[in-house]
């Protein structure tokens, strides 16, 4: 882990990637959570009197069809993006790093059936099995925080697998054994703390998936239903105003774009910390 | 080769079942509205919507593939040629950005500029293509570029990192070292190594663009295969989310696998395998 | 006819310094070897020599081929690079093309050279020349092994007959049977059609058989140059001196420990194994690692495994340690019976590996002094003093301070590191230690430093070795006994005289013969 600190202070080109991509990260969730206690406005007043209103004067950043503030849609909208993509991370590594894990220890049909799993989930873009759920259970947040999770999981699969592969290899694992380390031990001590920066640059990449995903879907209706508030929603709506008032259909875009590019720095940023041997690690086979 | 197929063929057949088996039992679980028949399986293929809904969406992903993969290509090879260089340093920041953008949001912007401003492209509808195959084209064009762009920006950055790799590998030395020119030695050496390391990792991408041609639809309200899909969750006519989510499995496995296939088309190693 | 000649040649890399004031010439026919420490300048000039410098370097003096400065054009330089020169460039065994074919790499060069026709069979004898079945043309790298790769582009190289053979570390990860090999190949094209040669290296007995004259590099300058005998004979510059004292392995001390009873047994030990690396579909058949090993060590002895690539020592010590398993057969240390993972915890203090590279033997995650401690967990509970005056003992044994045991590996040189591994090896106070290719990784002074250490240290603890190697230099000043291994069986034993003197066993012969005469006690030239 302190490889990843170290990378905080200094990258091979000034100030790293990865600290650059964290930072930026970090104020945008300050925003999103800012939200939970406060916004300009609640997003649930709807004030008909000053509908589509243009940036500047009491509504900062103006407000949409329903008089709703645009700024404080935003901030929930953002909040909303890491909420969701972040519990579908963690639903993907829980299902994915396990798997992972037991693929490599159970080389063999185990490791081929897992693989084969993984292949499908793979081949499930989060939109067709948040369709599939909603149609079973009506469109909802769970819904999409599960079928985003599931189709992160295969990455995690596969990096936590190849991962395993490419670090039991080492010297230093055979030596830890030679030293009398146990099993659990050595996984402890040697593999976990070389594993977790490729883990990380993984989650942070996931995350960024993740957002994007929630976006798509909550533009089509699938995600976080009204009154709950999300970027999806937003650039839904603004969309069919577009022409009179185009300002929210711009913001809500680059506020999305903002977050996946801070998050995309940051994995990348972190894999450019990694060992020669380990970069390569969850890319196709 | 032939056993390179095989497998390849073997694993979309795999994917492909469980996928779908996956699907339809979680199908299965949904409670049925009173009132309305269980549309057995098959029944449903024989509609015409799914026909036509393919229609629209097949030739969307086609143009979008064959424009970002050309726009990807050129600006991935573009931004290699002096890494490091203000143009590289410009094209990768762009590339980085190109690729974060929504390919639902675009095409709003998009709509918004062509249509509602210039006029110059339908903001929306389809003409079937029996009745005006030109008009029918135009109305895919945008939608197409939503998708392409920022598609392009990813395959772009993938090109351009599988080159700069390429690019700084011992063998291109030693290739010049044998008494060829830098150049000569990209070309023969440096190049084909990037393709396949770029045919590689097509496969998710694929997958991502099929599923952004989907939400795409939405925008410009063509009666692709999104449509289909959407609506009939929305009204939870549960038959032809099967058919349509069945059709879409087999889209996006086949996507995989020709993009396999590709990889391993290009990789000389493959079609050695017999003598190994 | 061809002509190298440098006058006060400098080059900078991004504003530092990498060469300064290199002068020399070389004529037709001429051979210079180029001899130094890693990271002296060697290679570097070998690249500059042709043109194929990294970005942002600059260049002072004059550099002149046949006369002239090297051209700027791009294809004139290649073409020069392509009929004139062979090149043959350090770690050319990572330097293939994965896509290409091995016949793929030497066509190419042959066709760069102006002979196109026959490349087929042109090809497969130059294959044939380096050593080499000539099925090899159609295999890619992935199916090669180093040192099969490492000849592909020394063939690649020569094949387009050049005038000038540029060639940085050639014998690189050939087993001593090919640095034969290969060397009289060089030979003979020397001899034949007069081609020059600059051959830079770290061992100082290949340049002392290959070359007429030598320059010393040191941190990018010439600190001597001359014939042979001379610079060999009588060097005059420190650092000359400094290269032949570590490059001449003096003979052992003579405090030897007495030899005692058996400590090790090995009896009949198999190992098989099936590939499985390899698609699911194509036939497989076993590997057979070791066929039927028996030997024993007794306390106090040094004894050395030698043989070609693939004869299995590696496996044999694995298995010794503890860290893989024999297919049959037993092995007995201490009177306790055991096939290898079964090693019990007990015995596993006993026994002690050093692997052969350090970067990957330690944690980058941890201080060296926490990997150094790890194994100490096989003592029984002992009192915190001890172990931490194991661990000074430990450090100091190998010439180092404790202070640097807070450190984490990456601030260490190579042979540092490999002192700390061999400062784990001993913190159990093993009876046995195996050394798996322990210098292997080091250059010329590195080696003779440690080998001075390893055998004091054998002297003081009174500890028994099992050296796995190549380098029968190092065999015969480290080992009592010898094993010769091939395919996995022993083929012969004895001491390292009886072995240099009168080989029995053909590959005995062999590696006899191929071993390169010293450098410095008697003149070669």
């Amino acid at each position: 882990m302190t490889d990843t600190l170290a990378l905080l202070r200094t990258g091979r080109f000034g100030p790293s990637r990865f600290r650059i991509g964290a930072i930026a990260t970090l104020v945008l969730l300050l925003v999103g959570f800012v939200s939970i206690v406060w916004t300009p406005y609640p997003v649930t007043s709807l004030d008909v009197g000053s509908v589509l209103q243009a940036p500047g004067g009491a509504h900062w950043l103006g407000t949409d069809q329903l008089g709703r503030d645009v700024l404080s849609l935003i901030m929930k909208g953002i909040l909303t993006s890491f909420v969701v993509s972040a519990v579908a991370v963690f639903i993907g590594a829980v299902i994915g790093v396990p798997l992972g894990w037991m693929a490599k220890i159970w080389p063999g049909i185990p490791d081929r059936a897992i693989g084969a799993l993984g292949e499908a989930l793979l081949t499930f873009p989060p939109l067709l099995l948040a369709v599939i759920l909603a149609a079973v259970a009506g469109p909802g947040v769970l819904n999409i925080m599960l079928a985003i999770g599931l189709s992160v999981a295969p990455a995690f699969l596969r990096t936590t697998r190849d991962g395993l592969v490419a670090i039991e290899r080492l010297d230093y694992v055979a030596a830890a054994r030679l030293a009398g380390t146990g099993r659990v031990e050595t996984v402890r001590r040697h593999v976990l703390p070389n594993l977790s920066p490729l883990l990380l640059a993984q989650i942070f990449a996931q995350l960024a998936t993740g957002v994007m995903a929630e976006a798509a879907l909550g533009f089509v209706g699938l995600g976080v239903q009204p009154p709950a508030s999300s970027l999806g929603l937003l650039l839904r709506d603004a969309q069919s105003y577009a022409s009179v008032a185009p300002v929210p259909l711009l913001l809500g875009g680059l506020a999305l774009i903002a977050i996946v590019l801070a998050l995309t720095a940051a994995a990348l940023g972190l894999r450019d910390g990694l060992p020669g041997y380990l970069r390569r690690v969850g890319d196709e086979p | 080769m032939t056993g390179y197929v095989v497998r390849a063929v073997a694993r979309f057949v795999l994917t492909v079942v469980v996928t779908a088996a996956i699907a339809l039992w979680l199908l299965g679980l949904a409670p049925t509205p009173v009132g309305s028949a269980q549309a057995d399986l098959f029944g449903s293929f024989g509609s015409a919507p799914i026909g036509a809904a393919l229609a629209v969406t097949l030739p969307l992903i086609l143009i979008a593939l064959i424009l970002s993969a050309a726009l990807g290509a050129g600006l991935g090879i573009w931004a290699a040629r002096r890494p490091g260089s203000l143009v590289d340093r410009a094209l990768r920041a762009l590339l980085r950005i190109g690729g974060a953008i929504p390919s639902f949001w675009l095409g709003t912007l998009l709509v918004l500029l062509f249509s509602a401003t210039l006029r110059w492209l339908p903001a929306g509808g389809f003409v079937p293509w029996q009745v005006n195959p030109l008009v029918a084209l135009s109305s895919l064009i945008l939608p197409a570029l939503a998708l392409a762009l920022p598609q392009a920006a990813r395959l772009g950055s993938m090109v351009r990192r599988a080159l700069v790799d390429e690019k700084t590998a011992p063998y291109l030395v030693a290739a010049e070292a044998r008494g060829l020119t830098a150049d000569a030695a990209m070309r023969r050496h440096g190049l084909r190594n990037a393709l396949l390391a770029v045919l590689g990792a097509l496969g998710p991408q694929l997958v991502t663009l099929i599923a952004g041609a989907l939400v795409v639809e939405n925008v410009f309200y063509l009666s692709g295969l999104g449509r289909l899909l959407f609506d009939a969750v929305a009204t939870r006519d549960l038959a032809s989310v099967r058919a349509a989510a069945l059709v879409l499995i087999v889209l996006l496995a086949g996507a995989v696998l020709v993009a396999r296939l590709g990889a391993g088309w290009a990789d000389p190693r493959v079609h050695a395998e017999r003598k190994a | 006819m061809s002509t190298v000649m440098l006058d006060k040649f400098g080059l900078s890399i991004g504003g530092e310094p990498v060469l300064s004031e290199i002068s020399f010439l070389l004529n037709q026919g001429q051979r210079l070897g180029v001899v130094g420490r890693t990271g002296a300048g060697k290679s570097i000039l070998a690249r500059a020599i042709v043109g194929l410098l990294p970005h942002g370097a600059t260049t002072t003096g004059s550099l002149r081929f046949d006369d002239e400065p090297l051209p700027d054009d791009g294809a004139a330089l290649a073409k020069l690079r392509g009929k004139r020169i062979g090149l043959l460039l350090q770690e050319a065994a990572e330097a293939m093309d994965p896509l290409a074919t091995a016949g793929a790499h030497i066509a190419e060069a042959l066709t760069a050279a102006g002979e196109t026709a026959d490349l087929e069979a042109k090809t497969g004898q130059w294959l044939a020349d380096v050593g080499l079945d000539r099925s090899i043309a159609g295999r890619y790298p992935q199916d090669l092994t180093a040192g099969e790769r490492s000849r592909v582009m020394l063939a690649a190289a020569l094949c387009g007959k050049p005038d000038l053979l540029i060639a940085d570390e050639p014998l690189a990860h050939l087993d001593v049977l090919a640095q034969r090999q290969v060397i009289g190949l060089i030979e003979r094209l020397c001899e034949a059609r007069q081609m020059s040669l600059l051959l830079i290296a770290h061992d100082l007995k290949l340049v002392a058989l290959l070359c007429t004259r030598v320059i010393v590099l040191e941190a990018g300058r010439v600190v001597e140059a001359g014939d042979k005998a001379e610079v060999f004979g009588r060097p005059k510059h420190a650092h000359t001196r400094l290269l032949m004292t570590a490059g001449r392995h003096r003979a052992r001390t003579l405090m030897r420990t007495p030899i005692g009873a058996v400590l090790l047994e090995v009896r009949d030990v198999k190992r098989v194994y099936k590939r499985r690396d390899l698609p699911v579909f194509s036939p497989r058949s076993p590997v057979v690692a070791l066929d039927g090993v028996s030997l024993s060590i007794r306390q106090g002895e040094s004894m050395a495994l030698i043989g070609p690539s693939g004869s299995g020592k590696t496996t044999l010590a694995r298995i010794i340690a503890g860290l893989e398993h024999a297919t049959l057969g037993e092995l007995e240390i201490d009177h306790a019976v055991y096939h290898g993972t079964d090693l019990p915890r007990i015995q596993r203090r006993e026994i002690s590996l050093v692997f052969p590279d350090p970067t990957q033997s330690f944690n980058p995650a941890l201080t060296v002094g926490e990997s150094i401690a790890e194994p100490l967990q096989l003592e029984s509970q002992r009192l915190m003093d001890e172990l931490s005056e194991r661990m000074v003992e430990a450090v100091t044994g190998v010439g180092l301070t404790t202070d640097v045991l807070g450190w984490r590996p990456d601030a260490f040189s190579l042979p540092e590191l490999q002192r700390l591994a061999i400062a784990r090896a001993l913190i159990t106070r093993p009876r046995l230690i195996i050394l798996d290719e322990p210098l292997s990784a080091l250059d010329v002074v590195g080696r003779g430093e440690l080998l001075v250490m390893l055998n004091r240290l054998r002297a003081d603890f009174g500890l028994t070795f099992l050296v796995i190697s190549q380098d029968l230099a190092m065999v015969q000043v480290v080992a009592d006994r010898v094993l010769v291994m091939d395919k996995g069986k022993i083929v012969e034993s004895g001491t390292p005289a009886m072995l240099f003197d009168s080989p029995q066993h053909e590959l005995t012969r062999q590696l006899a013969a191929a071993a390169l005469p010293e450098v410095g006690i008697v003149p070669v030239f």
